[in-house]
């Protein structure tokens, strides 16, 4: 099958068009050469299959940072029939270099000037009869977010990869070393096809900028906007994870609950008390995470994240980490595995290893999920969210904490420049997609693992069969016993320590696993945590929780991005370690108190 | 003077890019060389970020990086 690179500097609205390609198909893949994982699809172009593949957003083909020697590699390895270059129109005078560097290695290109509708409102014309001319190849202008010009462009890429001779990898090696300056080639390019007006007003961004990088108001504004996107996830969020709860329980009172004479009392309760019931707990909280999802795409969107890195990069520089870390951490709030992925943007390895190190501090969305249903379960609906809340601040201080302790060891002189794009307002269909593939990626890890994890523990708290079920004599009991000399102290017992050497595998199974434990979901569970736990102990349990590995994924991802074992192990250890004493502190200095 | 120093509002030509190939190699990328004009939009506060332009696209970076680059003001 003949292949399609997309390649283009970050926020040209690569994945945008990417997404619009090949709507939400696209999978994870491996490549020769490459050790990271990239996007690829398979789409009917013209008449024929070809695979697109999404590459890492670079500024230069011939640039030092990691991402940038993936692209290379990934040349030099898989042969690209076609390399789409994406530019966005408005910064053609930075850009056209790239397109430059593409043609010099004899690729097949075909160019599209992005931001079309952007660059026609800043009065800046393109002339893309020369422009294409002058680079030898189509050159057509879309707008990947709002589809203009994409049936078009589509197909020039079927017309374009029609006529392209096969690539022989061998040349292609040879020209990537020969590093042509292009600067000035493409500065005379632009002069001769790009006008534009002398000064180019973003009035709007400029206005909302005024207000929102505000030396004094910026930062408490940002932290405000945070505060109103989590209480919205929590206000919309639980009133539709009851509904889903209230679902699944009818379906299992009218459904399954018949079965139970039929089915012998063993399958019965592995299946539905453990199964059912732990999957199911887990499923409520599914429309909550993509709540979650969904806000985190709208607010990436419209820019805003970029904001946060100018605003809180002074303050992160005391951390010997830089803007672009506050992001990636809030990018965590997610999922720290993709945020993990994301420092690939950072050139200095000790940067990249201390940002990589407070990365699962993050309060992810599998967390969000355990402590939506304790703090519920625990909490009154008044303190509820201020609970959450003040887990979130713990997640932050944790992060910069960790930093601050270990800057010393891992310190960084990158230079720290970014983007800063306008104001976008976000289209529906695109935070929608994007949301959609954040869920879609969060439900396959989740299910595999969760039910993984419910059929276990529901063995463990169930066997020997002579044992009452959850209690000291089974399997779980007497693992919960032997951690007993490590967690009492953190006020955690035999029971929710067996919990939490689940949770190391992910906490999405968390949930499910108190289920198949107790053999009890919804209210009754509720009322049992109730019982078993004061409040101190429960917020002690969800510090723990909130701190210790995220997951086996963030582990693996950990190990692959730092390519280093020791510094894996030793994120591991730390927050394994830190986890242990903040809870410890906090469990005793409140049990000193008369709590 | 370096890029820095410059006033709110105020432009003027880079002259000079100073620090190792990889650094400058990637100022270059993003549009920080020698000959091109760049104005101060803002800076943030406590020493913070300063926002630049640069032809088309804005830019944020740190006040010691700005240092490096070094600036010609018109006559």
């Amino acid at each position: 099958m003949r292949r399609i690179a997309l390649l283009g500097m970050p926020n040209t609205g690569k994945s945008t068009f990417f997404n619009r390609l090949t709507g939400a198909s696209a999978r994870v893949g491996n490549w020769p050469g490459v050790t990271v994982d990239l996007l690829a699809a398979k789409v009917l172009l013209g008449a024929e299959m070809v695979e697109v593949v999404d590459l890492p957003g670079i500024y230069d083909l011939h640039g030092f940072s990691d991402d940038e020697a993936v692209v290379r590699r990934f040349f030099e390895n898989n042969p690209a029939d076609l390399v789409c270059v994406i530019l966005n129109s408005t910064q053609l005078d930075n850009q056209l270099a790239l397109a430059l560097q593409i043609r010099d290695l004899g690729l097949e290109t075909v160019v599209l000037l992005n931001m079309a509708d952007e660059a026609d409102k800043l009065g800046i014309r393109i002339d893309t009869d020369t422009l294409s001319d002058r680079l030898g190849c189509p050159v057509a202008m879309i707008s990947a977010k709002r589809g203009h010009g994409f049936p078009q462009a589509k197909d020039i890429l079927a017309r374009r990869l029609h006529e392209a001779q096969p690539v022989t990898l061998d040349a292609l090696r040879r020209d990537m070393e020969a590093n042509a300056a292009v600067t000035d080639r493409a500065e005379a390019l632009v002069g001769e096809t790009v006008r534009m007006p002398s000064v180019l007003v973003r009035k709007i961004t400029e206005r909302l900028d005024r207000l929102l990088l505000h030396p004094v108001l910026g930062l408490p504004l940002f932290f405000l906007a945070m505060f109103l996107v989590f209480q919205a996830v929590y206000t919309l969020g639980t009133p539709i994870q009851e509904g889903v709860a209230w679902l699944l329980g009818g379906f299992k009172h009218l459904a399954l609950q018949p079965l139970q004479p039929l089915l012998p009392h063993l399958v019965y309760g592995l299946l539905v008390d453990g199964l059912y019931d732990g999957l199911g707990t887990v499923a409520s909280f599914v429309p909550v995470i993509i709540l979650f999802f969904f806000m985190m795409a709208l607010v990436e969107d419209t820019g805003y994240l970029s904001r946060a890195a100018f605003l809180t990069d002074s303050l992160m520089a005391r951390f010997g980490l830089d803007g672009r870390g506050f992001v990636m951490l809030l990018m965590g709030f997610g999922c720290n595995v993709p945020a993990l992925m994301g420092t690939r943007i950072m050139r200095s390895r000790p940067l990249r290893l201390l940002t990589m190190l407070i990365i699962p501090f993050s309060l992810c969305s599998a967390r969000l999920q355990v402590f939506l249903f304790l703090t519920t379960a625990m909490f009154t609906p008044r303190q509820a969210p201020l609970v959450l809340f003040s887990l979130y601040m713990v997640s932050f201080a944790a992060a910069f904490g960790s930093a601050f302790l270990v800057r010393g060891r891992l310190h960084s002189t990158e230079p720290f420049v970014m983007e800063l794009p306008p104001y976008r307002m976000p289209t529906v269909r695109h935070v929608f997609l994007r949301g959609w593939h954040e869920v879609h990626h969060f439900l396959r890890r989740a299910t595999n693992f969760i039910v993984l994890g419910v059929t276990l523990v529901w063995v463990l708290t169930h066997f020997p069969q002579a044992a009452t079920p959850g209690g000291p004599g089974t399997l779980a009991g007497m693992l919960g016993h032997w951690l007993e000399p490590v967690l009492h102290p953190i006020g955690i017992g035999a029971q929710m320590a067996v919990i939490l050497v689940f949770g190391f595998v992910a906490k999405e199974i968390v949930l499910g696993s108190l289920v198949a434990m107790t053999g009890l979901s919804g209210a009754a569970l509720t009322q049992y945590l109730g019982h078993q736990m004061d409040w101190v102990q429960a917020y002690s349990f969800m510090l723990f929780v909130l701190l210790y590995t995220p997951c086996l994924s963030t582990v693996a991802t950990m190990r692959s991005e730092s390519r280093s074992l020791a510094f894996t192990t030793f994120s591991v250890l730390w927050a394994l370690g830190l986890a242990w004493i903040v809870s410890f502190g906090f469990y005793q200095a409140l049990r000193l108190l008369g709590y | 003077m370096t890029l820095s120093k410059l006033r709110v509002g105020q432009r003027a030509c880079i002259a000079d890019v100073c620090g190792e190939d990889a650094l400058v190699h990637r100022f270059s990328a993003m549009g920080l060389r020698v000959g091109r004009e760049a104005c101060l939009i803002r800076r943030s506060w406590l020493g913070g970020a300063l926002q630049v332009r640069i032809g088309g696209t804005h830019l944020i970076m740190r006040r010691a990086d700005a240092d490096r680059i070094t600036i010609q003001l018109p006559e």
